[in-house]
């Protein structure tokens, strides 16, 4: 009711937005008439020649492989590691300084080191893209564990519970909204880690299209890629967003 | 610390002060060293070749070394420096605008808010490649791309500190007739406060992040270019004197702002 | 074994073996000394309660008594025995906030049945006729952020008493409670409390709430915590809320109210330290 009196339903605005930046994008891009500024048109039309190539969704598939499997390690890996920590507030204080610090350096120029250890390839990519979603799950995972309601805690001690039945029954379930926005944050940062090591060092996959494109000065193409990584990208945050929404509704300590 | 055992289940007891005698900041201090002298021993042990991998020594002395090098501190150094210090004040400027400017209108919060909260979803060093090809290598896509990049995180923390104003002192506002700059001066402003300085301190390691990385993958020169350019000639001292100085200059630039920043945050007085 | 609990209420107050006995019992964190030293005991099926101002180790004591926290000095003992660490028969009672929002109400009245491993189907058949109990029917499928504060706080009381307790420790329950809510769950309590027949260790910062339900209103006064008074209630069970304006009640609120006076308005300067 109030939705509505105030302009609409809510998908409108955010729609109209993007309409005005395609407009916008379209005009310009028609008046400058350059090679290097296509317009919308273009590069949806170097998109569609792209996903009829063989080679290209090869390369997306690649991506696509890869992707998973950093994005699952990083996030089986971080949550267990991080709830272990988080249980003893005493090694939290002392591990976490250097975990934020090492979390804060642009984790790029270290990529370098991977290569060096673990060769040029999908394992570098992947470790790399790994590491980029690791070190936050694993932050978020420590504070959410350290954040558990410490009344739920004493409770558990009145009813003599032990530390695997804390587990299992308070801390698990107390954890599990910082969980799912985990995972939804660290989906991005893993593909934004792998892009960057396949712009850097691929043989294929999505970032190493892009600088390929890039040498053959071929910006509709880029474009259009863009474009797809986009939607490559939005699809399972969004889904990562219902799934966090239907959690926190139920899990989430709201007294 | 006591004679008598505990009758207290573990994860109740009271924190310890001190493990094996020494506080938490110490067990910091002895991680760090540890992993130092880890590292500096297997370079040293010879199971590691020179050109994977050098001890920790070397590496600190070549990056101090470099700070002696007038084309790495002029060349790269201050670049990468101007750059940052660039995208960081545009995406402070135009983040705290386009923040207030959604807390004022119902309609581009509307349309702006769901595209802030999915942008971080989105690979936006994608976009990179673009931005060279029609500005060239120069330093326009780095601002650019690292402007665009720090900007969100800055808006949305924004947002957050002028949604966060209690209703009543709005009320207040009201009553006592102020306009709307004082209204922004006196009220929305110095309540957002400390959240706008959470999100500077955030889009300061976003430009960061951004200028490297983007150096990193393709500029003429820059800090990020300079440890690129050391693994492509397999200079592997120079490679990892670069990581450890661009390391050390982002830890030291995010704890001087935030030292700066939490000076004016009235929550930490 | 109701019955015989009653009749120990109504001889003696202080029975052979009291259910706690707590000889100069101290607390300190680090330099603060937060509490004591503290003598007391709670005879079975007694209602004790404690009053005095914020920060004064009211709920220090309470959690050494329930295995929540270790004494730095002093002797405990429950039941006649020295404690050693929580005990099976010892329900403690938290705030409303207390209930885990993840389980509906069903759930989190089984929970302290679930955690010593008794069966699905038994502990359930005996929850619900603990919420019936508390007079939740008909929510036993509502999770807590689905109920008011009040109902979340019955909730507590079910769980708390579906181990069968000997021994009530009741910490500011109704403290997140408005005024009215409050009188009804302590009204509540008493009923439950004498239906089972414990002991009741109950701490409150409201005196009226401490009359209303206790045999003895013990007086802490500020850090480090001591007992400055003892206030006896003789006051006929079953009580109601009317019970407060007769004259021997209002005495004992007037009573404590001024033992307490002082020592609130030095403690409200001194707050700030407190944690």
């Amino acid at each position: 009711m109030s939705a509505r009196r105030a302009g609409g339903p809510a998908w409108i605005p955010p729609l109209v937005l993007a309409a005005a930046i395609v407009a916008v994008w379209t005009v310009t891009a028609a008046l400058a008439d350059s090679a290097v500024y296509p317009g919308p048109g273009q590069a949806l039309e170097s998109l569609r020649a792209d996903i009829g190539d063989t080679r290209f969704m090869g390369s997306v598939a690649d991506t696509a492989r890869v992707l998973l499997l950093s994005y699952a390690a990083a996030i089986g890996v971080g949550a267990i590691t991080g709830m272990l920590l988080g249980l003893s507030a005493f090694w939290s204080r002392a591990a976490l300084p250097v975990v934020y610090a090492l979390n804060s350096v642009p984790k790029i120029v270290l990529y370098p080191i991977f290569l060096l250890f673990l060769g040029i390839g999908d394992l570098s990519r992947g470790s790399f893209a790994f590491v980029s979603g690791v070190l936050p799950m694993f932050l978020i995972m420590v504070e959410a564990t350290a954040g558990v309601s410490r009344l739920h805690l004493k409770m558990s001690a009145s009813l003599g519970m032990s530390r695997w039945s804390l587990l299992r029954r308070i801390v698990v379930p107390s954890v599990l909204p910082s969980l799912a926005s985990g995972m939804r944050l660290c989906f991005g940062l893993t593909l934004i880690g792998l892009l960057l090591a396949e712009m850097f060092s691929g043989s294929s996959g999505l970032g190493y299209e892009l600088l390929r494109n890039l040498s053959l000065a071929r910006v509709e193409n880029i474009i259009g890629q863009v474009i797809l990584i986009g939607v490559l990208a939005l699809v399972p945050t969004l889904a990562l967003q219902q799934l966090e929404l239907r959690i926190r509704n139920r899990y989430e300590v709201t007294a | 610390m006591k004679a008598r055992s505990s009758v207290v289940p573990s994860y109740v007891r009271p924190t310890p002060r001190r493990v094996a005698g020494l506080p938490s900041p110490a067990w910091t201090v002895v991680l760090v060293a540890g992993l130092v002298v880890a590292i500096e021993l297997y370079a040293r042990s010879g199971a590691v070749s020179r050109l994977d991998l050098i001890p920790v020594s070397e590496m600190v002395s070549r990056s101090v070394e470099l700070l002696g090098d007038r084309d790495f501190v002029v060349g790269a150094l201050l670049r990468s420096v101007l750059l940052i210090c660039a995208s960081f004040t545009a995406s402070a400027v135009a983040g705290v605008a386009v923040a207030y400017v959604m807390a004022r209108s119902r309609w581009v919060h509307r349309a702006v808010k769901p595209y802030v909260n999915v942008f971080y979803a989105l690979p936006i060093f994608a976009l990179y490649p673009v931005m060279v090809v029609m500005f060239g290598t120069g330093v326009v896509p780095i601002i650019l791309l690292a402007t665009l990049f720090s900007v969100v995180i800055v808006i949305s923390n924004a947002l957050v500190g002028f949604e966060s104003a209690p209703p009543i002192v709005t009320k207040l506002a009201l009553s006592l007739e102020m306009s709307r700059s004082q209204q922004l001066r006196k009220i929305l402003l110095p309540s957002a406060l400390p959240d706008i300085l959470a999100g500077l301190k955030l889009g300061l390691a976003y430009a960061i992040i951004a200028v490297l990385a983007t150096e990193f993958i393709l500029a003429t020169t820059g800090l990020g270019q300079v440890v690129n350019r050391a693994y492509n000639n397999f200079n592997t001292v120079d490679m990892y004197a670069g990581i450890v100085f661009v390391s050390v200059f982002a830890l030291l630039a995010n704890l001087a702002l935030g030292a700066a920043l939490n000076a004016f945050d009235w929550r930490r007085r | 074994m109701t019955t015989q609990m009653k009749e120990k209420r109504d001889s003696a107050p202080t029975a052979p073996t009291p259910i706690v006995q707590l000889e100069g019992v101290e607390q300190h964190f680090g330099p603060v000394h937060a509490l004591g030293p503290v003598d007391l005991t709670i005879g079975r099926g007694e209602f004790v309660s404690i009053v005095g101002p914020s920060g004064c180790g009211k709920s220090t004591l309470l959690e050494i008594i329930g295995a929540l926290q270790d004494p730095a000095r002093g002797s405990v003992e429950v039941d006649g025995a020295p404690l050693t660490g929580p005990r099976r028969r010892t329900a403690i009672v938290f705030q409303e906030s207390a209930t885990l929002p993840w389980r509906t109400v069903v759930d989190n009245v089984a929970f302290a049945l679930e955690v010593r491993g008794i069966g699905r189907k038994e502990r359930r058949e005996r929850a619900r006729e603990l919420v019936e109990l508390v007079g939740l029917g008909g929510f036993e499928n509502h999770y807590p952020a689905q109920l008011s504060g009040g109902m979340r706080q019955r909730v507590a009381m079910a769980r708390a008493m579906s181990t069968d307790p000997d021994l009530i420790l009741a910490d500011e329950p109704f403290g997140a409670l408005d005024e009215q809510t409050r009188m009804l769950m302590a009204e509540e309590l008493l009923r439950v409390v004498e239906r089972i027949g414990c002991g009741v260790l109950f701490i409150t910062h409201s005196i009226q709430e401490s009359v209303l339900l206790s045999d003895r209103v013990l007086v802490m006064g500020r850090r480090p915590g001591t007992f400055i008074d003892e206030v006896p209630i003789d006051l006929p069970r079953p009580r109601m809320h009317a019970a407060l304006s007769e004259p021997s009640a209002t005495a004992a609120q007037e009573r404590i109210w001024a033992q307490i006076r002082a020592e609130a308005e030095v403690a409200m300067v001194a707050t700030r330290s407190t944690p």
